[in-house]
């Protein structure tokens, strides 16, 4: 056993001995937070424009603006390794920094409790600290556990409340969140009701849809409720009245990248939305 | 072309050389204009000891030098092809993009991205990513063919026909653009942005392989209009007088702009501008003689593109400006500060 426990030990100081060479670039939030959960924040040399947790990583370097990569952007910052979301990267920045011997390790993400910790490993392996990686799944899972069962608790016996996310880059261009997207999923493990059930992925928003929804609660990230004008601007949109939302001003705004990161946040992101659910519907 | 031409052109080429070699250092990942003249010569074998940064050393090769290579080609095929389509319409205004070839192009790219995954997976699998290329290609090709027919009355295109036609197929395309814009995911969503905005990002040398021999050949043979499209100046009538098959000069000229066109939309997206304005400075600055206005569009396309990369690979570095923001905010102050003094 000593034996082993002395292994173990150097194959950590050897890890973080590599890590120490690295130059990591990060292009989504969910991937900069967990590189940062796994201890090798100081290996992160850039990022894009969507991470700005933690604080430490807010400070770095951007190589993006609304996701526009270019090769040169992130090869000024000369990294060993990138780490990009699938679908990100335009292939022919991935082929220039192949071909620069830049090591690119494109992730894909699955919107579900054992998508983040697959997603956590994924992250741990690319950057050489598997044990590390296993060790904060763990931990993740051992928190999200405990947070269900609060969740469960809280809303034995009772309704769950209808939500419906509606996704907003200004008035023109609005979608509700749909059957097996990662805002359905957050929204049922956060002990909530997708108000939509009919169909599946985004859909574009109308106000006819809304009506027949009638969520009891609307869901928005916190960039979508500015760029419709705030709260007060939202509900003053045709047919929210109409809604049991609207007509108790039951509105939440969150975070972003803490509500579908599923990533080594995941907890506090369900945590935090079962709050903001139960602190609105609380006098129903 | 008379001696004040032909310094034009030179002075024209000169710069050209010279902001292309200077070009080779600037961007978001420094380089010392030295490191890249010690690093070429060391391909060349001039110079025995490569530098010892490699990771420069592939910025160069690798990403830069396809990079700037395109934005010549891709200029010089925009530039000539605007001073061809004028000198045929004899009007300022006919430009490659206002007679719909542009967004003919564009518009098939998009149909490409946003159905590739229903309808063209054979064929995807087949061509990759030329599939790209050649539906730009087609939808640029497919576009000038109807406006042309359109236009044509008695066997003749009208000018004011055709640029009516094309405004029509530019709001078609338009329309139909933004309806893809409308369905895409968001992954497409960012591909469709490139081709609407342009960018010069995409350059390999495998691209720059592929779009060469057609701008080439194409901007090389349309050179050779300048006596041709003089005799147009005057009239078809006098053309054809001068013993000038004046529709078939139109078809080459039109299909040879066409080709360059399509070519360039193909792998850099919609720039706008630079078909227009380019030809027009020439003229302003050097006259109006086609055999001059063609061979100096040509090469001062390519410089007002390469001058435009610069600027977007750096303003906003580590950022990117989309360059078709940048040839409109650089070419129309310019334009109108011409045409005002010219006036």
């Amino acid at each position: 056993m000593k034996k082993f426990l002395l292994c173990v030990t150097l194959l950590l100081l050897l890890h973080n001995v590599q890590a120490k060479e690295q130059r990591i670039v990060t292009l989504s939030s969910a991937i900069t937070e967990t590189v940062y959960g796994l201890g090798l924040g100081d290996a992160v040399v850039a990022t894009d424009v969507t991470s700005v947790s933690p604080k430490a990583a807010a400070a770095l370097p951007r190589v993006s603006k609304n996701r526009a990569l270019s090769a040169e952007g992130i090869m000024a910052y000369r990294p060993t390794l990138v780490l990009a979301p699938e679908g990100d990267i335009p292939a022919a920045v991935l082929k220039h920094l192949r071909e620069s011997h830049i090591e690119v390790v494109v992730l894909k993400q699955e919107f579900s409790e054992r998508g983040a910790y697959q997603f956590i490993q994924q992250i741990a392996d690319a950057v050489g600290v598997p044990a590390m990686g296993k060790s904060v799944v763990n931990r993740t899972k051992v928190t999200m556990r405990e947070i269900s069962a609060i969740i469960a608790k809280e809303t034995a016996g009772k309704k769950k409340p209808k939500v419906l996310f509606i996704y907003a880059r200004g008035t023109g261009t609005m979608s509700v969140a749909g059957k097996g997207s990662s805002l359905d999923a957050v929204i049922e493990m956060a002990g909530g009701k997708n108000a939509i059930q009919e169909f599946a992925d985004f859909k574009p928003y109308t106000t006819e849809s809304l009506v027949k929804a009638n969520p009891d609660v609307i869901l928005l990230f916190d960039f979508g409720v500015s760029s419709l004008g705030g709260k007060e601007a939202i509900l003053k949109m045709p047919g929210v009245k109409l809604t049991t939302a609207g007509k108790e001003k039951r509105i939440i705004s969150m975070n972003a990248s803490l509500l579908v990161n599923f990533s080594t946040r995941l907890p506090e992101s369900i945590l935090a939305l079962h709050q903001e659910l139960t602190a609105v519907t609380k006098n129903q | 072309m008379s001696s004040k031409q032909q310094l034009i052109v030179t002075i024209l080429a000169l710069a050209l050389i010279f902001v292309a070699l200077f070009s080779l250092g600037q961007g978001a990942f420094y380089i010392p204009l030295a490191d890249v003249w010690h690093m070429i010569m060391a391909k060349f074998g001039v110079y025995e000891s490569p530098l010892p940064d490699n990771l420069a050393e592939d910025v160069l090769f690798v990403v830069r030098m396809p990079r700037i290579l395109l934005g010549m080609l891709v200029g010089a095929a925009l530039g000539i092809s605007g001073a061809g389509i004028q000198g045929i319409f004899r009007n300022p205004l006919a430009e490659p993009g206002l007679i719909g070839i542009s967004s003919g192009a564009s518009l098939f790219a998009v149909l490409v991205i946003a159905f590739e995954a229903v309808l063209f997976r054979g064929l995807s699998e087949i061509l990759g990513y030329y599939l790209l290329v050649f539906g730009a290609f087609a939808g640029a090709g497919i576009t000038a063919f109807i406006v042309y027919q359109i236009a044509k009355k008695e066997g003749r295109p009208q000018v004011t026909t055709m640029l009516l036609a094309g405004i029509a197929i530019n709001g078609f395309a338009g329309a139909l653009t933004g309806l893809m814009t409308y369905m895409a995911t968001e992954q497409q969503l960012r591909s469709i942005t490139f081709w609407m905005l342009g960018s010069l990002g995409g350059a390999t040398w495998d691209n720059v392989a592929v779009v060469s021999p057609f701008i080439l050949v194409s901007t090389g043979l349309l050179v050779f209009f300048g006596k041709s499209l003089n005799a147009f100046a005057l009239g078809e009538m006098q053309a054809d007088l001068l013993g000038m098959r004046s529709d078939r000069v139109k078809l080459w000229v039109v299909t040879l702009a066409t080709l360059a066109v399509g070519a360039s939309v193909a792998v850099a997206g919609i720039i706008g501008f630079v078909g227009l304005l380019v030809p027009h400075t020439v003229r302003l600055i050097g006259g109006a003689d086609n055999r001059f206005v063609l061979l100096a569009s040509l090469i001062m396309g390519a410089l007002v593109l390469t001058l435009a990369d610069v600027l977007s690979r750096t303003l906003v570095a580590p950022i990117e400006l989309p360059i078709g923001v940048i040839t409109a905010l650089l070419g129309t102050p310019v334009f109108l500060y011409i045409l005002i003094k010219e006036k």
